[in-house]
């Protein structure tokens, strides 16, 4: 029988318990990391390391979870902390050179993890392709609010933002987007 | 694909198709990395203090007459405490650098 998340949080609370975190972290993995590949323009090694960052904090930050909101909210909120902390290390130069290679990367196809469809993986390819061009955080207010069919209210909770500000990046993101994708077709049809 | 409602459609397809990913080792290698238990790490941090404390104890009870340690303690304090500016100026400084000390451990811990 599954426990509920509301009973592995307790016992990782009340007792260190690390198999009941193992279990929340088994549970999330797959959303983490799939919005941080979306986020890291598909890269998997970058999106894993900083998945893997997210759930180390989450262990060690479980107490000031308040339950208020849902757990998988507060996981995004640390995860998006750490894609804008990477964001914010690298140089504006090696960036460049970041998304240059990347770029070339995406004209190549990439590769197709064992498993996996490849003309859904082509289309999660080039959607993060195209947010890739877009600033981190208006980046991550587009990721909520399009992949993970976020209200304005829950992004300005999750990303701890003014919801004006919320609002102004999906209006200007949106517009971006809209321009990067314009004459963009499906690759496979 | 240049209006708001073709966004939305390609959005819609690619949250249909998002790949369930397999966890393969990744829980394994966040539970490795996870740290230490709080609890066990404080113990640990008291446990050569408590030894040294005891050992301390043990070596000053044998080593030291009671009697005479008590004697030389008495004799430290002073007959009378003279108020004066050399004196304040003195006591502020121990205790300036007692807080300073103790502000340096608290935040070479944290």
């Amino acid at each position: 029988m599954q426990r509920s998340e509301e009973v592995l949080i307790g016992l990782a609370l009340s007792r260190q318990d690390q198999r009941a975190f193992a279990q929340l972290v088994t549970r999330h993995q797959s959303m983490v990391r799939n919005s941080l590949r979306q986020l890291c323009n598909w890269d998997e090694g970058l999106a894993d390391d900083l998945a893997q960052e997210t759930f180390i904090q989450a262990y060690q930050n479980l107490r000031q979870f308040d339950g208020r909101s849902k757990f998988s909210s507060w996981l995004y909120r640390i995860a998006y902390n750490q894609f804008l902390q990477h964001c914010r290390k690298q140089s504006s130069k090696k960036r460049a050179v970041e998304l240059e290679e990347l770029d070339g990367r995406e004209a190549d196809g990439g590769t197709v993890a064992a498993g996996e469809r490849e003309d859904d993986l082509r289309l999660q390819k080039q959607l993060a392709a195209a947010l890739a061009a877009i600033e981190p955080k208006r980046r991550c207010v587009l990721h909520l609010l399009l992949h993970r069919e976020c209200t304005q209210q829950e992004i300005s909770s999750i990303l701890q933002m003014p919801l004006g500000t919320v609002k102004t990046h999906i209006n200007r993101g949106r517009a971006e987007l809209q321009q990067k994708l314009a004459g963009w077709r499906p690759a496979a049809q | 694909m240049n209006t708001s409602n073709n966004i939305d459609a390609l959005f819609l397809e690619a949250r249909g198709s998002e790949p369930e990913l397999c966890d393969e080792n990744f829980t394994k290698v966040v539970v490795n990395r996870l740290p230490a238990r709080p609890e066990r790490m404080v113990q640990r941090a008291w446990v050569p203090d408590m030894v040294g404390i005891v050992v301390a104890i043990v070596a000053i009870f044998f080593l030291i007459e009671p009697a005479q340690l008590i004697e030389n303690l008495q004799a430290q304090i002073p007959q009378s405490i003279v108020i004066s500016l050399s004196n304040v100026l003195m006591v502020s400084g121990i205790l300036v650098l007692a807080a300073m000390s103790a502000w340096w451990i608290v935040e070479r811990e944290a």
